[in-house]
């Protein structure tokens, strides 16, 4: 916290928040944050989420460690109109079916925070909403209690995205995005990002490799299912040949506004993000499932979470539910992560869902577990080195 | 373009034509002649915006002429920048530059002549010692009194030997004392330098007591000019008889006009005047200035040909001198002043006493 | 009567003194303390700095991108400064008006106001190109180029601000006696207004720099993420890969360069003079 003193631009503009990196979740509060700017959510369901925002904050505030045991779970995501979906797409089933009372607290659980509780021995959290990255990350720091798959259903999700640590809430994918308008060809696949001669013109990749290494071991001429292990040498040599031609992306909003500016033709970024774009276009930034690469969203549990264990386990567990991720689906946009939501997905929307069967099919699903493995240099796992040396090929 | 030498005959002259200078719709120099002779010492003297600092702002080139010209010699220099005009300068307030040494501020005209400050430093010593601040060549102008600053500002002026040196109120920020022991100061080194000093100040004391020659300036224009003597001695309008030193001004109605003389009646009180009844009005109005040092004090009724009788209403004593307020029934309030020594009268309120003084003490002088 | 009242101003003082004590002092011990205890205790985090490739090249970068915006900044201040001291209180009325503007404009907006000037197809390129003076488009946003002219359109303010307030405190009129004595006006601005405005220039060089070492946002977005500086690095360690040990080091060593750049300022001028202390 302290460390933010030095950051002084950041203390004189608090609203800078969106400059900086973002993980998927949160962007897809700011998506639905937007949405409810234009209306296309009701301003009845963003104020009760305030008044539920303020509830939980409160009890934030009061609640001793031992207190509430089991009588409530307090679920963490980024807040917004995020905290009223989830409210109802898994608080009300959960507490109408165990009498569990379920706060959904918006304040936004960055790995930092909760490895901050658990060092302080002070957590006040139950579940969070993070994503692949952070989970490995909090779990080489040894902050999470481990997923009980006794209680939680390995078989609702896709098996890849059950972690030790964490498991699938959600799903999306990076994918190839482009603008139809200035590109003489359709590109198909990360070769196409690539050729600069085919396509001329920026493109923008993310400033973290996660999501990124794929594309370029794919680019590199891997075929989707020999993309693991992946070689990071390999992968930075090939963001070197095209890195004048990059402008990187940090958060969501970023990518969708390269795109908007005109200063990149292509990119590799969240389907999320690229749907927007295509919205607002018309259909002139478009993209292809194709070798999109699938990652989901994921429900970790500090270590030492008041509730107890097994109210979290069980609070995923029902989770898992497919009618229930549908409505999270319908509010955020975030794809259901039980495969068996696919075939309950309205014909119309579809075509923006990462786990159809035949956009699966296409895409990659991303091996969190070889990003925690041992890199065999200084210790680091394959996700640090790799987010060392992307970010040391990008800014060289 | 220093001359070298100093000396008596060094000086330069200058000279002002019709010399004006508007601030949007205000003349603050309204069309101003001067002649200022080689190696004179000249005061321009006058209340403030009288055009004084505008005028002496022109010669020195910080001040651009609406109209007219200046004339060093026989060079026109209205148009110089005041870098080009190689004269001295002498600020109000001494605008040393605070972060040079004494020795550096007075090495600074040098400097900008292309002087290293080895082959100054001969110069700077003698400037230096010539304003007795020798010793304190390496301090700073923060390390000074007001005194001592003033002094190096003087050195500095000085030490580049310029055609002219401007001395604008340079000694209105010291002290009485202080502003005294530097008249007699400036003074000399004006008669040591030869150098022509014109010098602006709203001090009709320290005007009187150093200049060759006073310019008296009025809503910027000059309103007399002269040696000290005769203008404290013949002021020409009530203005100048106020303003240099201190006057009674009698107005009376001209009566009998004889040889070298007059009479006239003020407050139904007939009295003498020598000289011709100038300036008098339609009306036989005339206005006489009578100096309060002029007028002799007595007990009893003096012989002198103008007299009147009056009770004292206040009075100073100031060591050297008494200063009284009289109240006469014909001429109303009076001042009068006596040196203390030879004070013939008792210094004691409601005192009545006599106030006699002769036709050619008093003078007429116009009024405006 | 003396000593007690000058306890009482202590007492009133306390609470400040307290307030920096467990706001800021505790926590600044608490970074030191990580930085050498996590994950092991040693000074290993802080030979990353000798060892690792990537700190070194993000440091030069951050000194680099530093060093250049305090000098054109200060530069561009001082003219700024400068006019304003000269021109007439209606125009400096609107000069400070304009200065500070850019204050009061989110530094969200402002970089994207650059992204749109600069960028290819932006106005300046096209504008360039329309009137034939290049044939391609420059390269002016997304890269260092780019982050100093936002940066250096972020400083000026904090340039103009102090320099300004210097240069009121000059009295005119020892121009004008360097003038009087003999001086052109290049001569008398370089030997008497340049030496006095130096307070100011100093105290705007320190500020300028102090505050370029923390900045990330800017770099961030015009950046194009090539433009990695310490502070964004220090966030990503601190927040993203939780590398606390790592992020703490950084952050000692940054504050630990701004103490070492004021000293190097104080070795040559009197810094209670500059900051008004006396």
């Amino acid at each position: 916290m302290t460390l933010t003193k030095t950051l002084y631009e950041k203390d004189l503009y608090p609203e800078i928040e969106d400059a900086g990196d973002s993980d998927f979740a949160r962007d897809c509060v700011e998506i639905a944050a937007k949405r409810l700017e234009k209306g296309e959510i009701s301003r009845r369901t963003f104020l009760q989420a305030v008044a539920m925002l303020g509830a939980s904050t409160s009890v934030l505030t009061l609640g001793g460690g031992s207190a509430k045991a089991a009588e409530e779970v307090v679920v963490v995501n980024w807040g917004g109109p995020a905290v009223e979906a989830y409210a109802k797409a898994f608080g009300d089933p959960f507490e109408k079916a165990t009498g569990v009372k379920v706060v959904i607290d918006g304040t936004g659980p960055l790995g930092s925070k909760i490895k901050a509780m658990v060092d302080a021995g002070a957590v006040t959290w139950d579940v969070c909403d993070t994503g692949t990255g952070t989970t490995l990350v909090l779990e080489k720091q040894g902050v999470l209690e481990p997923i009980d798959y006794s209680i939680v259903d390995k078989a609702k999700m896709q098996n890849i995205f059950a972690y030790e640590y964490g498991c699938a809430n959600y799903m999306f994918s990076f994918i190839l995005a482009y603008n139809k308008k200035s590109v003489s060809a359709e590109p198909t696949g990360w070769k196409d990002l690539w050729d600069l001669e085919k396509f001329p013109g920026n493109r923008t990749l993310r400033k973290q490799p996660n999501g990124m290494l794929e594309a370029c071991m794919m680019a590199a001429g891997k075929s989707p299912k020999d993309v693991y292990p992946i070689d990071i040498d390999l992968c930075v040599s090939k963001l070197k040949e095209i890195k004048d031609s990059v402008i990187a992306w940090g958060s969501g909003s970023q990518s969708q506004e390269l795109f908007r500016t005109g200063e990149v033709v292509m990119g590799d970024i969240w389907h999320t993000r690229a749907n927007l774009l295509n919205q607002e276009t018309n259909g002139d930034v478009t993209w292809t499932w194709n070798e999109g690469i699938v990652t989901a969203g994921m429900w970790n549990v500090p270590k030492g979470n008041p509730a107890g264990l097994e109210t979290a386990m069980k609070f995923i567990a029902s989770s898992q539910d497919p009618d229930q991720q549908l409505v999270l689906f319908d509010a955020m946009g975030n794809g259901p992560a039980n495969p068996a939501a696919a075939a309950k997905v309205p014909e119309d929307k579809k075509y923006i869902d990462p786990g159809q069967p035949e956009n699966l099919a296409l895409q990659v699903l991303q091996n969190g577990p070889w990003y925690q493995e041992d890199s065999g240099v200084r210790n680091l796992t394959n996700d640090e080195l790799s987010r060392e040396m992307w970010l040391d090929a990008l800014s060289s | 373009m220093p001359e070298g030498s100093t000396g008596a005959r060094s000086g330069h002259a200058l000279s002002l034509r019709n010399l004006s200078k508007v601030y949007g719709s205000l003349a603050a120099v309204d069309g101003v002649d001067l002649d200022v002779p080689r190696g004179s010492f000249l005061t321009l003297l006058g209340p403030s915006g009288s055009g004084k600092t505008t005028i002496l702002m022109s010669i020195a080139g910080f001040v651009e002429p609406s109209g007219g010209s200046i004339l060093l010699d026989d060079t026109d220099i209205t148009r110089f920048p005041p870098d080009k005009r190689n004269f001295g300068m002498v600020f109000q307030g001494y605008a040393l530059f605070p972060h040079m040494t004494v020795a550096d501020n007075i090495w600074f005209p040098l400097k900008v002549r292309g002087v290293s400050k080895a082959d100054a430093s001969a110069k700077i010593k003698n400037a230096l010692e010539l304003v007795q601040m020798g010793h304190l060549a390496e301090r700073y102008p923060s390390q000074l009194s007001g005194g001592q600053q003033q002094r190096v500002a003087l050195a500095r002026a000085i030490v580049f030997e310029p055609d002219l040196l401007l001395l604008d109120e340079p000694l209105s920020a010291l002290d009485k004392k202080l502003r005294a022991d530097l008249q007699w100061e400036l003074k000399s080194l004006h008669q040591r330098l030869g150098t022509t000093f014109i010098y602006v100040t709203h001090d009709q004391e320290e005007a009187l007591s150093m200049s060759d020659t006073i310019i008296i300036l009025r809503d910027g224009k000059i309103e007399q000019q002269g040696v000290p003597g005769e203008l404290y001695e013949k002021p020409a309008t009530r203005f100048v008889a106020d303003f240099l030193g201190k006057s009674n001004f009698l107005e009376g109605t001209v009566g009998e006009v004889k040889d070298g003389a007059f009479t006239y009646v003020c407050g139904g009180q007939p009295l003498v005047q020598a000289g011709a009844a100038k300036h008098t009005k339609m009306s036989g109005q005339v206005l006489i200035a009578l100096r309060p040092e002029k007028i002799a004090l007595t007990t009893e009724r003096p012989a002198a040909t103008n007299a009147v009788s009056g009770q004292i209403t206040a009075f100073n004593y100031y060591g050297s001198a008494y200063h009284f307020q009289v109240k006469t029934e014909a001429l109303g309030d009076l001042i009068a002043t006596t040196p203390a020594w030879t004070c013939a009268i008792e210094p004691s309120i409601g005192n009545t006493i006599w106030l006699g003084w002769e036709p050619d003490a008093s003078v007429v002088v116009r009024d405006r | 009567m003396h000593a007690s009242l000058r306890r009482v101003y202590w007492w009133l003082i306390a609470p400040a003194v307290l307030l920096m004590l467990v706001f800021y002092i505790y926590p600044l011990i608490q970074v030191l303390w990580i930085s050498v205890t996590d994950p092991v205790p040693g000074l290993g985090n802080y030979s990353e700095l000798i060892d690792r490739a990537l700190i070194h090249r993000i440091w030069m970068t951050t000194i680099r991108v530093c060093v250049i915006t305090t000098a054109i900044t200060v530069v561009a201040g001082y003219i700024v400064a400068y006019t304003m001291a000269q021109v007439g209180e209606r125009q400096r009325t609107w000069m400070m008006f304009c200065v500070l503007l850019t204050f009061w404009l989110s530094v969200l907006i402002r970089a994207f106001a650059w992204v749109m000037l600069l960028r290819t197809q932006g106005l300046i390129n096209t504008g360039l190109q329309e009137l034939g003076l290049i044939d391609q488009p420059l390269r002016l946003v997304r890269n260092e180029f780019g982050v100093i002219v936002g940066m250096v359109h972020f400083m000026l303010p904090l340039a103009v601000l102090p320099i300004y307030s210097n240069m009121t405190g000059i009295q005119e009129r020892l121009v004008s006696a360097a003038r009087g004595l003999g001086a052109s006006p290049w001569v008398a601005f370089k030997d008497v207004y340049l030496p006095l405005s130096k307070p100011g220039l100093i105290s705007a060089t320190i500020l300028v720099f102090v505050f370029s070492l923390g900045f990330f946002i800017t770099p961030a977005l015009l950046g194009g993420g090539k433009v990695v500086m310490i502070s964004e690095y220090i966030q990503v360690s601190f927040e993203e890969t939780l590398r606390w040990g790592q992020a703490t080091m950084l952050a000692s060593t940054l504050l630990f360069s701004v103490f070492l750049s004021l000293a190097l300022v104080a070795r040559f001028v009197d810094l209670k003079k500059v900051f008004g202390a006396r």
